[in-house]
C-alpha cells in the first residue's frame, strides 16, 4: 500500500508539495515572502531593509518615508497568519546599523507588539552589523536549529544545509510569449535562499553569476511568488534578465 | 468588432476593433479594465487610431459566440467610473507614468544606457516606491501628476465617453478564418502593452502543472 503511494508520488515531481524540502525539513513558503517551519513553530524573514528610505533620504535622494511602516504591516500579516512561537529575520534587517536606533516612536512600537509572547531573532547582515539592544529580540550572527543553520550570506563552501537571504533572489520564466518576474525561494533541496521582504528591497536574477556554484543547477528549484500561492518551477525553465 | 483564434494550440486568441472614428487610442485602457472584469483573462493589448487589439488566454470569438461575453455591456458608459481608477491604479501603465514623473521630479534617476547597473542595493525602483507611496500618501503630487498624464495622455476619458456613447448598439461581431488587413498593424505591435493580472497566475500556475505531467510521464516511461 505504501509502495503504491510512492510510485504515484515521485520524487521528481516538485509542485505536488506545497512544501520545500531542506536537508528533509518540510517548509512553507508563503506567498507575502515568508517561511514557515512548521515542526519547530518558527517563522524566517530575510532582509527587511527597514529605514532604507531614510538612508537614501541621508543620501540626499528624498524616497517616500513609509517604507519600514509598509513592512511591518506586510510582517504583521505573516504573523497574524500563522501566529509562529519564534521568528528569525536573516540579516539586513535594518538598511544601516545606526537607524535602528532611530527608529520612528510608533515604528519602534508596533515591533515591539510584534515581539510581544514570541522569541525573536536578529541575525546580523552586512548592512546592520551592529545592531542596538533597542529593538529588542536575541542579537546573533548565525542561528542553527535542528541541524539547519540560519545566517545572512550563503556560505561558498561547506555542506550546505543552511537557509540565508542577502542575495534578493528573482525568477524570470516566459510562457505563451509573457514574461513573468517575481521574487523567489532559491533552492537545491539542501541550501534555500530566502527572496527579500522589505517594500524597497529590489531584486537579483537567480541565474546571475552572484549565485555562483550555491546550487546544483540541475536540482535547481525557483519557488515564485504569486499573488496567493508560490510556485515551484523546476531551474530549466528560468531565464536570465 | 472581429476577433480570430489561432486555434491549433489555442495559444492566445486576439480579438480586433476596427472604427473609422479617432477614438481608437483612448478606449484600450478601459477596456483591458473591463476585459479583466469579463474573466477573459487578458494578457495584453496596442491600439492605434483606428484599431485596438486584445490577446487573451481565453478565446473570446468564442466567449462572445457562446454569450459569454457580451460586448455591448464590455463598452458601456459605466466602465468609466471606480472600475477604470481602480485598474488604472494597478496598471503597469499608471506605474510607467508615475516613474516618468519621478524622474522629472528628480526623486529618482534615470539610468543611463551603457551605465553600469549599480547593484541590488542601491537603486530602488520605482515600481516599489509606486505601492509604498500609494499605500500611504494616495493624494501625494506626483501621484497626481501620474494620474493626470495617463488620463489625459495614454487614456482621454472625456473623448472616450463620446466614443462609448456612439457605438452604443452598433456593435457587430464578426468571426474571421484569417487576420484582418486592418487588424494588422496593431497585430505587429503586439505584446507592447500587458495587462498585470490574474493572466500571469493561470499562466505560474499552468507551468507549475506541465511540470507535474511532464514527471509523471517520465516517471511512467521509467517504470515501463
Amino acid at each position: 500500500m505504501l509502495n503504491a503511494k510512492l510510485d504515484l508520488m515521485p520524487e521528481s515531481a516538485p509542485s505536488l508539495r506545497s512544501h520545500i524540502l531542506v536537508a528533509n525539513h518540510e517548509m512553507r513558503p508563503l506567498a507575502a515572502g515568508a517561511l514557515y517551519w512548521e515542526a519547530e513553530d518558527t517563522l524566517l524573514v530575510a532582509d527587511l531593509h527597514f529605514e532604507k528610505g531614510a538612508a537614501f533620504a541621508a543620501l540626499g535622494m528624498l524616497l517616500p518615508p513609509y517604507d519600514t511602516r509598509t513592512t511591518l504591516e506586510r510582517l504583521h500579516k505573516v504573523i497574524s497568519a500563522v501566529e509562529p512561537s519564534r521568528i528569525v529575520a536573516l540579516g539586513d534587517s535594518f538598511h544601516r546599523s545606526n537607524l535602528a536606533e532611530s527608529l520612528a516612536e510608533d515604528d519602534l512600537a508596533m515591533l515591539t507588539r510584534l515581539q510581544q509572547g514570541r522569541e525573536w531573532y536578529w541575525i546580523c547582515g552586512n548592512h546592520d552589523p551592529h545592531l542596538p539592544a533597542c529593538i529588542g529580540g536575541t542579537i546573533c550572527t548565525t542561528l542553527t536549529i535542528n541541524g539547519i543553520t540560519l545566517r545572512h550570506e550563503p556560505s561558498e563552501n561547506g555542506s550546505g544545509r543552511e537557509i540565508a537571504g542577502h542575495l534578493h533572489p528573482v525568477a524570470r520564466i516566459a510562457r505563451r510569449g509573457s514574461v513573468i518576474r517575481r521574487r523567489c525561494f532559491a533552492t537545491d533541496g539542501n541550501r534555500l535562499v530566502m527572496p527579500a521582504f522589505g517594500a524597497y528591497a529590489g531584486g537579483l536574477n537567480v541565474l546571475d553569476q552572484a549565485f555562483g556554484t550555491l546550487f546544483l543547477r540541475n536540482r535547481l528549484e525557483a519557488w515564485m511568488m504569486g499573488r496567493a500561492d508560490v510556485y515551484p518551477v523546476l531551474g530549466s525553465l528560468l531565464l536570465p534578465d | 468588432m472581429r476577433s480570430w483564434s489561432k486555434s491549433s494550440r489555442a495559444d492566445i486568441s486576439t480579438i480586433s476593433f476596427a472604427t473609422r472614428s479617432r477614438g481608437g487610442s483612448h478606449i484600450r485602457a478601459s477596456v483591458c479594465c473591463s476585459r479583466e472584469r469579463a474573466d477573459a483573462a487578458p494578457l495584453g493589448f496596442v491600439a492605434n487610431e483606428y484599431a485596438l487589439a486584445i490577446w487573451a488566454l481565453n478565446d473570446m470569438g468564442e466567449m462572445v459566440k457562446t454569450r459569454r461575453l457580451d460586448l455591448a455591456k464590455l463598452f458601456d458608459e459605466d466602465m468609466l467610473g471606480d472600475d477604470l481608477d481602480a485598474w488604472l491604479a494597478e496598471s503597469s501603465l499608471m506605474k510607467r507614468s508615475f516613474g516618468v514623473c519621478a524622474i522629472i521630479s528628480g526623486l529618482i534617476e534615470r539610468r543611463h544606457p551603457g551605465q553600469e547597473k549599480s547593484g541590488r542595493q542601491m537603486t530602488v525602483s520605482w515600481d516599489l516606491i509606486y505601492d509604498v507611496l500609494r499605500q500611504h500618501e494616495p493624494d501625494h503630487i506626483l501621484l497626481r501628476a501620474a494620474f493626470a498624464d495617463a488620463a489625459t495622455g495614454l487614456i482621454d476619458v472625456g473623448r472616450l465617453n463620446q466614443f462609448l456613447q456612439r457605438i452604443c448598439g452598433r456593435i457587430r461581431h464578426i468571426a474571421l478564418s484569417q487576420v484582418s488587413p486592418l487588424a494588422v498593424p496593431a497585430m505587429l505591435e503586439i505584446r507592447r502593452e500587458s495587462v498585470a493580472g490574474e493572466a500571469s497566475e493561470t499562466l505560474l500556475r499552468e507551468t507549475v502543472e506541465e511540470l507535474i505531467a511532464e514527471a509523471f510521464s517520465g516517471h511512467a516511461q521509467r517504470k515501463a
